[in-house]
């Protein structure tokens, strides 16, 4: 059987306030694309399968994307998953290849988020959101966050200085990251002292919007032999209705471990998506890693964590964030980053708030 | 400001937001009911001020709504405008 094996992995470099007038959700995407291709040492006219996932691209869509950038392509993907976006679009090109539906995808993320672009975004995130929660009106997902927030402090006992060791953490990692947005060093007292957006949240719980773009390129191990392997990758979307507390996703049922023979034990690097700290300790908590307390330890101790800096010091580039721990996670297992040695990695995607927290979840095992 | 209306499928299964189908039983056929009573959950104040609870009505339903003076625990209704929820504690 054709294995798929990722070839090469790039970020657009985020920014903080692009020029409008030259950065667009289009050049992103195709800087990212270039950036991957060259990452991957394949050619254009080898590309015969691509995949986008984008808030922004509108009214375009990924065929409209394939034309301007001059592809024929055999297998095409509009995702709109938002923070399981990169996951779910890897699934399902690593069975376009594994089939023979394609040879060669790259999948794009990204997005270009001006701050009006966001705030429609958010606002008009789907109809639950625009006709229940805009009204009132709501910050965003920061208030459906800091009640979920509230809710985990209540069924663990964590404190804000708990959370705080997540973003403090992960700044340490993004000073080694250069395409960080934020890079200084961050401290707990800092962290504690900063402004509050939604009670427990304050603005270091929530990730600077970005914009930037994402992108892998899939393809066989006869085409690229040197790739990323996918031991396993698995999701599970929408498990309660919207109707729990939040602190458990689809994670918590996946079989990914007996699809990767391997447990969290064998993990040498995790990219856990951290749209907010919380959400980091769910995650890890629903795939075995531990409880809150135990996870957070580990962390403090250097373990190699979100070591771009995670969303909370990288930044969200929109739907790149479902992205850029795939790209990251290449990055280190190629020995390009600050761990050395690292043989499998787990990257996980969450997101999609419906009404009150994330519906989607994945998971993928990654083998260098 | 009116009650707020939830949708009861006809087997009495409460949801909110509007669902397609009935996640417990399948049912389409909806119609509207009082949400009536609730327990503010959690309540959280914005940094543009005011307060956001988490509302569990006795029918089932968690609902958002806008808060102000409304405590954690506290017995509330819900009135809506226009998808505006604003829970009033009850007296």
């Amino acid at each position: 059987m054709t294995v798929a094996v990722i070839a090469g992995a790039a970020e657009s470099p985020y920014t903080r306030h692009p020029d409008p007038e030259t950065t667009t959700t289009e050049s992103l995407l195709t800087d990212a694309f270039l950036r991957a291709l060259a990452s991957a040492r394949i050619e254009r006219s080898a590309v015969d399968g691509l995949g986008v996932a984008s808030f922004t691209l509108a009214p375009d869509h990924c065929i409209d994307l394939a034309w301007r950038l001059g592809l024929r392509v055999r297998w095409l993907m509009d995702d709109a998953n938002g923070g399981a976006s990169g996951v779910n679009m890897l699934q399902h090109a690593v069975r376009a290849i594994e089939a023979g539906d394609a040879e060669t995808v790259v999948l794009l993320a990204g997005d270009r988020l001006l701050r009006e672009e966001f705030a429609a975004l958010t606002g008009g995130y789907n109809r639950a959101t625009r006709d229940y929660l805009t009204p009132i009106p709501v910050d965003g997902p920061n208030t459906d966050f800091a009640l979920l927030t509230q809710r985990h402090m209540a069924a663990t006992g964590l404190s804000r200085a708990d959370y705080g060791r997540i973003p403090v953490a992960q700044r340490r990692w993004a000073a080694g990251n250069p395409l960080a947005v934020y890079r200084e060093p961050l401290t707990l007292e800092e962290y504690l002292a900063a402004p509050m957006v939604a009670e427990p949240l304050c603005r270091y719980d929530c990730v600077p919007v970005v914009s930037g773009a994402d992108a892998l390129v899939v393809t066989s191990a006869d085409r690229a032999p040197g790739g990323i392997r996918i031991r396993a990758i698995r999701a599970l979307h929408n498990t309660d209705g919207q109707e729990g507390d939040g602190l458990r996703t689809g994670l918590a049922e996946l079989d990914l471990w007996e699809a990767a023979a391997a447990g969290p034990g064998d993990i040498d690097l995790a990219w856990v998506y951290d749209d907010y700290p919380v959400m980091v300790l769910v995650q890890l908590a629903d795939l075995g890693f531990g409880d809150a307390r135990s996870v957070l330890a580990r962390i403090d101790g250097g373990w190699p964590l979100n070591t771009s800096g995670g969303q909370l010091s990288a930044g969200q580039a929109g739907a790149a964030g479902g992205m850029h721990g795939l790209v990251e996670a290449v990055r280190q297992l190629r020995g390009e980053g600050q761990v050395r040695d690292a043989r499998l990695a787990l990257v996980t995607g969450y997101g999609m708030v419906l009404y009150r927290y994330g519906a989607c979840a994945g998971a993928v095992v990654l083998e260098a | 400001m009116t009650e707020l209306l939830v949708p009861v499928c006809e087997n009495g299964h409460a949801v909110f937001p509007p669902r397609a189908l009935c996640p417990r039983c399948g049912s389409r056929d909806w119609h509207d009911q009082p949400a009536g009573p609730g327990t503010a959950e959690q309540v959280t104040t914005h940094r543009a001020g005011g307060q956001i609870a988490s509302v569990a009505l006795d029918l089932g339903p968690v609902v958002v709504a806008r808060a102000d003076g409304v405590a954690p625990g506290a017995r509330v209704r819900l009135d809506e405008s226009q998808g505006k929820m604003i829970a009033f504690p009850i007296s």
